[in-house]
């Protein structure tokens, strides 16, 4: 791999072929070097999936292209500043996508909020997950795997999480809305994404 | 802060998380993340499984020219250097712009009234004074040297740029910025060419190939010389 690192950056630019075998650390830190090819191969690996985060949060196409983009040139930016110590590649760029998004939803207040019992929201999500065909196999998995796992925690931690990932809402803001202690919402959103963490880990 | 010896609360890792804490708690949770494996563990899982929630949202196309305008607009970035700020949207907040360089226009009329001092002062000196000053670069590890009126940048921690870009360095007074010298990744000592004065800031952009004869992008680095 390091042969391989050390070719590609003497190149400048690594080509699409090359960065198929890339691991998503890899190409963070061919990006960190400047390798637009990397950034290119890194887009083509998650754009799909960050265009479609930053789409559920924001819920305007327009929106979630500047939020995507800007999300990838964060990564182009500050790969410098990756620390496997703090989790995967692909932790880091979603992370950094979820916080763009929510930021652009929260500086636009275009939440779209209470039209939709969460019951709801979820099933008729789960249908499309379904309906995404198109995506590559890792992401069906993925999301397959996740929705097994969200089946299985109690409403009200799913709703917790949901409006917390997908609504942006702070933890403070939640408790408001749902008439809770702050210290209950926080608590339960922990243990829902606690339980979440256990069922993901059992699906491996 | 206290300097948190204890493992973090649950109610602290989901904040932090979230991206919920304020600056200094922040700062104190990174501190602690920094040395407390257990606390590191659990933190990582719970972004982690944050992150998987992402696949939870349906699954869309994006439009098939968003891929090349955001290598597009890759490509007119200068390469900001490591920052140790984990966030990136801090480490983006002290990004200056050239619109936020009009910001600076007071303070170099206030320098460029020091230096009219500082001239006159130097003048009165005899002309022995060949001190040497090292101005220490903000944005990318570095400094500015200058002796008697020369400068030279230490370059040596500026990172590649994408292909057909090159760093160009300027030197801004109060008329405005001039083109002061191109160099590239892994230069060294890059002397920056004309004279420079105290209040002249020194400033680095990355630019197309060959240089530009103004500034068209974001300084990556500057440092105001004394």
């Amino acid at each position: 791999m390091s042969g391989m690192t050390q070719t590609t950056a003497s190149r400048g630019t690594t080509s699409s072929a090359n960065a198929m075998h890339l691991s998503d650390e890899a190409l963070i830190a061919q990006i960190a070097r400047g390798d637009d090819g990397a950034l290119g191969a890194f887009y083509d690996r998650f754009g799909r999936v960050v265009y479609s985060l930053a789409l559920r949060v924001v819920r305007d196409t327009q929106l979630a292209e500047e939020a995507t983009q800007e999300a990838f040139l964060a990564v182009w930016r500050t790969a410098g500043d990756y620390r496997a110590s703090r989790g995967s590649a692909r932790t880091w760029l979603l992370t950094i996508a979820h916080r763009r998004a929510v930021d652009r939803v929260r500086f636009e207040q275009r939440r779209v909020v209470g039209n939709e019992p969460f019951d709801e929201g979820t099933e008729r999500e789960m249908r499309e997950f379904a309906a995404s065909a198109e995506d590559e196999a890792w992401v069906v998995f993925e999301r397959e795997r996740l929705v097994r796992a969200l089946r299985q925690i109690p409403d009200g931690e799913r709703e917790l999480i949901e409006l917390a990932y997908f609504d942006g809402y702070t933890q403070s803001e939640l408790a408001d809305r749902l008439g809770l202690p702050v210290g209950t919402v926080k608590r339960r959103t922990f243990t829902g994404l606690a339980r979440l963490r256990t069922l993901l880990e059992a699906e491996r | 802060m206290n300097p948190l010896s204890d493992h973090l609360h649950d109610e602290d890792l989901i904040a932090y998380a979230l991206g919920e804490s304020d600056a200094s708690r922040s700062r104190a949770i990174d501190a602690h993340l920094e040395t407390c494996e257990t606390c590191r563990r659990e933190y990582v899982g719970l972004l982690d499984t944050l992150g998987t929630m992402a696949f939870a949202a349906p699954g869309r196309v994006p439009p098939p020219d968003l891929r090349s305008a955001i290598l597009e607009a890759a490509s007119k970035e200068p390469l900001a250097v490591a920052a140790s700020d984990p966030d990136p949207a801090t480490a983006r907040r002290r990004r200056r712009t050239w619109g936020s360089l009009s910001g600076w226009a007071p303070r170099i009329a206030i320098a460029g009234g020091l230096a009219v001092v500082l001239i006159v002062a130097i003048l009165a000196l005899p002309q022995d004074s060949s001190s040497t000053r090292s101005v220490p670069l903000v944005g990318v590890h570095g400094a500015v040297v200058v002796t008697n009126h020369r400068a030279v940048l230490d370059a040596a921690s500026f990172r590649p740029l994408a292909a057909g870009r090159t760093y160009e360095v300027w030197v801004i007074h109060a008329g405005g910025a001039r083109p002061a010298g191109l160099f590239a990744h892994g230069a060294g000592n890059v002397p920056v060419s004309g004279a420079v004065g105290p209040g002249d800031v020194i400033a680095v952009t990355a630019e197309p190939a060959g240089g530009s004869p103004q500034p068209t992008t974001t300084p990556i680095a500057h440092a105001q010389v004394e």
